[in-house]
């Protein structure tokens, strides 16, 4: 059985047919990437990931558990931590308490033990104080712990974020869009970070991603969607150089309702390109 | 110059722990100056701004901890109200207090339900709609109320009955005041904690909160919980201040409705902000200087403006302070207080960066 897979999944909203037939799996301490054009089908396959989307059909099984039912705070008590493409912190709490949240399904106290400040609020939070503050410590934040997440520029928040789902100690990381927005020199600690992230958490990734150039050099296994159907999946290089992908990224060109940069831009001029925008396949291959 | 934002950070958390001393002051010493110039009809209104305000204390844990509306606050009172005018007399009203709270609870929690699927104005026209259903069936029902009062005999303390005295209101106006310091403790001993994060994530984004592992729907329930017991506490305490009540009074159009314009134009998040604007609110019809009265005459605008009590003028006014809240400060009054200390911090720090390096700071006030 493998530790992650997604299963024949489709969703249909109404007429439209959002995501047909789909299949994914994430091994063990792999890196897996998911691409597509934009309106391909990559944010509902997340959101069935992660447990926001029920499928029409279809199953989602994690590390041994049939997950295709399970509410999202379910999946994340087993193991499933994620980020959010527009990054939801909670604006009015300190970096310190946003990542203390993650903490939360493993605090062992309620209502009246934290309304009264009896011993086993204190000995929930001091177990979860331990937790963050080596969180806060690998991701570099611990000068700020105590500044509200609203006022933090955006590549920090990123950081706040992964830190949140890290305090949920996940066994399965999904990252949505985690560079977008962020400039190039901090995607480029991102991705080292993420790295160590994994040996020392072993973690597995599910990446998904507009930088293309990122996902080649990130992720050990791709797959391209593309309205809704698994276009073509298999390591960096050979979801490079299948015609099928090329085809369908170079197609958005003639696609009027998706302007795409309509001159294909040379390997230097990709490298530049702000990150969010979706470079193309072509240009980054280099 | 160097504008170091933790000094900042520092100096309005002293400046605001100061402003909550004052008040505490202030609370305290109320009934005293009261007695002291002679007026018991002010006490009276004290006594009703410190209920009023533990009603504020359980909507601001709905409205401004977990971001869920209601207007069935005052039905939650009622039931409070019904129940220890029914049990105080079999198990005293002391036992009957909590007891009040708690048959609120189940009342509560039905208000939650339509919180699980429902948001904003859809929520609150739900919670309206329950508390119509509680008054019409419960609340007015004369089987259960037991007449069309709802009737408390007067409940002693220290071995003495309250009565409409100045030294039993006073009595009263402690006893209710430590009540609500109570729920205010309690309150604000979740905020940092477990639950009160828990609260924080739900009313900031849903979809953040379940994926960290965080139940949305039992934190709701948990929220409505606590509220109703509040405002069922709430209900238990207005029938010491007034021992028959018209069911009608619990109506959420003059009850609920009120309570939380009041609680905006306060602050929702703040439990200052609740205990500030109920004794806003429940003062102010008598405290709005007689000048005004005289100023009408003189404008000959008396005679139009007759029918016009200050009570509604007082609505009135807190009106004119919610479109304005809403307009520029949404945190209310004491959202200005705050950003008003923060500024005057930052001003007090140029001034000690601008006065010279090496000279110390002006002191602290």
């Amino acid at each position: 059985m493998p530790f992650f897979a997604v299963q024949g999944i489709s969703v249909r909203f109404g007429g439209l047919l959002a995501l047909d037939d789909v299949d994914l799996v994430v091994n063990h301490s792999e890196i897996v990437g998911l691409i597509g054009p934009n309106g391909a089908g990559k944010t509902t396959l997340f959101n069935t990931v992660s447990g926001v989307q029920r499928p029409t059909s279809g199953k989602v099984v994690f590390d041994g558990h049939d997950v295709t039912r399970a509410p999202a705070h379910v999946r994340s008590r087993l193991g499933i931590g994620r980020t959010f493409q527009t990054v939801k912190l909670f604006p009015a709490l300190s970096v310190r308490e946003n990542i203390m949240i993650g903490c939360h399904a493993r605090m062992k106290t309620g209502l009246f033990s934290d309304g009264l400040h009896l011993p086993r609020s204190h000995w929930a939070q001091r177990d979860a104080k331990k937790v963050v503050d080596e969180i806060l410590e690998v991701l570099g934040l611990t000068s700020i712990d105590g500044r509200l997440a609203g006022e933090l520029p955006l590549g920090q928040q990123r950081l706040v974020e992964i830190g949140r789902a890290l305090a949920t100690k996940p066994k399965l990381l999904l990252l949505d869009e985690a560079t977008s927005g962020i400039s190039k020199s901090e995607v480029g600690e991102l991705v080292g970070l993420l790295r160590s992230l994994m040996d020392r958490y072993q973690l597995s990734l599910l990446v998904v991603e507009h930088d293309i150039s990122l996902v080649m050099n990130l992720c050990d296994y791709i797959y391209v969607l593309d309205f809704g159907r698994m276009l073509a999946s298999g390591a960096p290089a050979e979801v490079r150089d299948d015609p099928a992908v090329i085809e369908a990224y170079l197609g958005i060109v003639d696609d009027g309702a998706n302007p795409a940069p309509a001159q294909k831009p040379s390997p230097e001029e990709a490298d530049q390109a702000p990150v969010g925008q979706e470079p193309s396949l072509v240009g980054s291959k280099s | 110059m160097v504008i170091d934002q933790q000094a900042i950070d520092r100096d309005v958390a002293r400046m605001r722990s100061a402003l909550v001393l004052v008040g505490i002051g202030c609370l305290v010493l109320l009934p005293l100056v009261l007695n002291a110039i002679n007026k018991p009809s002010y006490l009276t209104a004290s006594i009703n701004a410190v209920i009023f305000a533990m009603a504020g204390i359980s909507l601001v844990v709905l409205v401004g901890y977990v971001g869920q509306v209601s207007l069935a606050q005052f039905a939650f009172m009622g039931i409070g109200a019904l129940v220890v005018s029914r049990v105080a007399p079999v198990v005293g009203f002391w036992p009957a207090l909590p007891i009040a709270g708690l048959a609120a609870v189940p009342i509560g929690l039905m208000a939650a339900l339509p919180a699980l699927r429902l948001r904003g104005i859809y929520l609150a026209i739900a919670t309206l709609g329950l508390s119509q259903v509680v008054e019409a069936s419960i609340l007015v029902n004369q089987n259960i109320v037991g007449g069309t009062l709802i009737h408390l005999d007067p409940p002693s303390f220290l071995g003495q009955a309250f009565n409409a005295s100045i030294q039993s209101r006073t009595t009263l106006y402690f006893v209710d005041l430590a009540i609500v310091a109570a729920a205010a403790v309690f309150t604000l001993a979740l905020r940092h904690r477990k639950t009160g994060l828990a609260f924080t994530a739900v009313r900031d984004s849903e979809l953040a909160a379940s994926s960290v592992g965080i139940n949305v729907a039992k934190y709701k329930l948990v929220a409505f919980a606590l509220s109703s017991f509040y405002a069922g506490i709430a209900g238990g305490m207005y029938m010491v201040l007034s021992p028959d009540v018209q069911p009608r009074f619990f109506d959420a159009l003059t009850g609920s409705v009120p309570l939380l314009i009041v609680l905006v134009v306060g602050g929702v998040t703040s439990i200052g902000g609740a205990i500030l604007a109920s004794f806003l609110f429940a003062l102010a019809p008598i405290l709005l200087p007689q000048g005004l009265d005289a100023a009408l005459t003189s404008l000959n605008l008396k005679q139009a403006l007759k029918s016009i009590n200050l009570a509604d003028l007082t609505f009135a006014l807190f009106g004119v302070l919610l479109l304005r809240g809403l307009v520029t400060n949404q945190d209310g009054l004491v959202g200005m207080l705050d950003r008003n200390l923060r500024k005057l911090a930052a001003r007090r720090q140029t001034r000690a960066l601008t006065a010279g390096p090496g000279e110390p700071a002006p002191a602290e006030g």
